[in-house]
C-alpha cells in the first residue's frame, strides 16, 4: 500500500450524512461496505489521478445507493406508518376515514337514487354513474367527517386529519382524472346501445369524457383555430379535476370550522349542509360565468374553494385564540 | 389453501450467485470488477442486502489487521440456501430456454 498518511481518506463525511439520516440497516449493509470498498481501492490506487477517479467513481456510487436505500427505506416507513405512528394517531385516522367513507357513501346512495327512476330501464348501466358521483361525494363525505367528527381537531392527533384529507384528496383527483371519464364514456355508449338501432360506435368524447391530457390537446386545437371562447369549456373542466381533488382540503377546513363554533350535532349538520350549498352555488355561478367569458375557468374551479379554505382558516384562528385565551384567564 | 411463496431470483442476483459459487468469498468491489461491467458500484451492495434478506448470501466484516487504515470490509459468500437457488435458476432456465430462442 502506497496510502500517504498526511492525506485523509475519502468517505468519512458521506459516512457522517450515512449514519445521520439512512436507516441503520442500509448504513450498515449498503452506504458502509461501499465506503470501505472506496477506501480500500483509494488507498491502493497509484498516483493522483487514479486516486481522484477512484475518489469520483466513489462518491458517485454512495449518492446512488444512497438514492436508492432512501426510496426504499420511506416506502417501508410509510407502508408501516399508513395510519399513523402512534396507536392514537391510527385510531383517530381510520375513524375519521370511516366518517368520510360513510359520508360519500351516504351520498353516492342519494344521487344514484335521484337517477335510478329514469335509468331503471337501462338494467345497470347506472352503476357507471357511481365515478362521477364519487368525485363529488367524497369531498361532501370529507365535509360532513370534519363537521361532525369534533376530536379530529384535537391538537394532539392533528396528523390524522391531514393523512385523511390527503387521501379523500388524491382519491378525489385520482377517480375525476381518469376513471370518471372511462366510465363517463362507457355510459353513453351503452346508452346510445340501447335507445338506437343503428348505433355503430364509437362515440366522439364530450369534455366530461376526456382524461387530462384529452382536455389539454383539445384546448390547444380550439385556441389554434381561433376558436378561443369554445376552448373555455374544456379549460373549465381541465380545471375542476384538480379543484375537486384540493376540495377536500378546503371543506375539510370548512369542517373542522363548523366544529370549533358549534357544539350540537344537529346544527353542525346543517352549518355543513349550508356550506355545501353555498359552494355548489358558487360553483354553478362560476361555471355559468366562465362558459359565457365572463369569468377566467382557472378562477370559476378553484375560487369558491379558495374563499372557504380562507373563510375557514379565519373562523379558525379566532376560535383557536378564544380558547388560548379561555385557558389563559382559567 | 395458499401455496406457500416460491423464493424469486433477479437477473442481477443469479450472476451475484454464480461470480460467488465460483469463488469462496467476495468483497462488493471484486464482484464489480468479476462482472465485467454487469453489476454496478452504486447498485450492488443494494443487491447484495435483498439477496441477504432472502436468505441466499451471508456477509461478515472482515477483522481489521493491526496497522490497517479505512473501514472494515464486508465479504459475502453463497448460502446452502443460495447454491439451491442457483441451481433451480440454471435448471429453469435450461429447460425454458427455447422460448427465448
Amino acid at each position: 500500500m502506497d496510502h500517504d498518511p498526511s492525506s485523509p481518506l475519502p468517505g468519512r463525511f458521506l459516512r457522517r450524512i450515512a449514519e445521520r439520516v439512512a436507516s441503520k440497516a442500509a448504513c450498515d449493509r449498503v452506504l458502509q461496505p461501499l465506503l470501505a470498498d472506496l477506501q480500500f481501492e483509494h488507498v491502493n490506487a497509484r498516483g493522483p489521478w487514479a486516486r481522484g477517479l477512484v475518489r469520483a467513481r466513489g462518491v458517485l456510487a454512495f449518492w446512488q445507493a444512497f438514492g436508492v436505500t432512501s426510496v426504499v427505506d420511506s416506502g417501508r416507513h410509510l407502508w408501516t406508518n399508513a395510519w399513523g405512528i402512534t396507536e392514537k394517531e391510527s385510531h383517530a385516522t381510520q375513524r375519521l376515514l370511516v366518517h368520510v367513507g360513510l359520508g360519500a357513501t351516504v351520498v353516492t346512495a342519494l344521487l344514484l337514487g335521484s337517477e335510478y327512476s329514469h335509468l331503471r330501464s337501462f338494467g345497470s348501466v347506472f352503476f357507471f354513474l357511481i365515478p362521477s358521483m364519487l368525485a363529488v361525494a367524497l369531498p361532501i363525505g370529507t365535509l360532513f367527517a370534519f363537521a361532525l367528527e369534533e376530536k379530529a381537531c384535537a391538537d394532539q392527533r392533528r396528523s390524522a386529519p391531514i393523512r385523511v384529507v390527503l387521501l379523500a384528496g388524491l382519491a378525489t383527483f385520482a377517480i375525476g382524472a381518469w376513471l370518471n371519464p372511462v366510465a363517463n364514456q362507457a355510459f353513453r355508449e351503452r346508452v346510445s346501445r340501447a335507445v338506437t338501432t343503428e348505433f355503430v360506435g364509437p362515440l366522439a368524447k364530450g369534455d366530461r369524457e376526456m382524461t387530462l391530457d384529452d382536455l389539454a390537446e383539445r384546448s390547444s386545437a380550439l385556441r389554434s383555430a381561433g376558436h378561443g371562447r369554445e376552448a373555455k369549456r374544456f379549460d373549465l373542466e381541465w380545471h375542476k379535476k384538480p379543484a375537486f381533488g384540493a376540495s377536500c382540503a378546503a371543506l375539510a377546513l370548512a369542517g373542522a370550522a363548523i366544529a370549533s363554533l358549534i357544539r350540537r350535532r344537529l346544527w353542525q349538520f346543517l352549518a355543513a349542509f349550508a356550506v355545501f350549498n353555498a359552494v355548489y352555488g358558487l360553483l354553478r355561478i362560476g361555471e355559468q360565468a366562465a362558459d359565457a367569458g365572463r369569468l377566467a375557468p382557472a378562477l370559476a374551479m378553484w375560487g369558491p374553494f379558495l374563499l372557504v379554505a380562507a373563510i375557514s382558516l379565519a373562523v379558525l384562528g379566532v376560535a383557536h385564540r378564544r380558547s388560548d385565551a379561555a385557558l389563559t384567564s382559567g | 389453501m395458499s401455496s406457500p411463496r416460491l423464493p424469486t431470483v433477479s437477473r442481477k442476483e443469479a450472476l451475484i450467485l454464480d461470480l460467488l459459487a465460483g469463488a469462496s468469498d467476495l468483497y462488493g468491489l471484486e464482484l464489480v470488477e468479476a462482472s465485467e461491467g454487469r453489476l454496478k458500484r452504486g447498485t450492488v451492495y443494494v443487491t447484495l442486502s435483498r439477496m441477504e434478506d432472502k436468505g441466499y448470501v451471508t456477509s461478515s466484516q472482515e477483522a481489521k489487521a493491526q496497522g490497517a487504515i479505512g473501514l472494515p470490509r464486508r465479504v459475502y459468500r453463497l448460502t446452502a440456501l443460495g447454491r439451491r437457488a442457483r441451481e433451480a435458476w440454471a435448471m429453469v432456465s435450461k429447460k425454458l430456454a427455447w422460448e427465448n430462442a
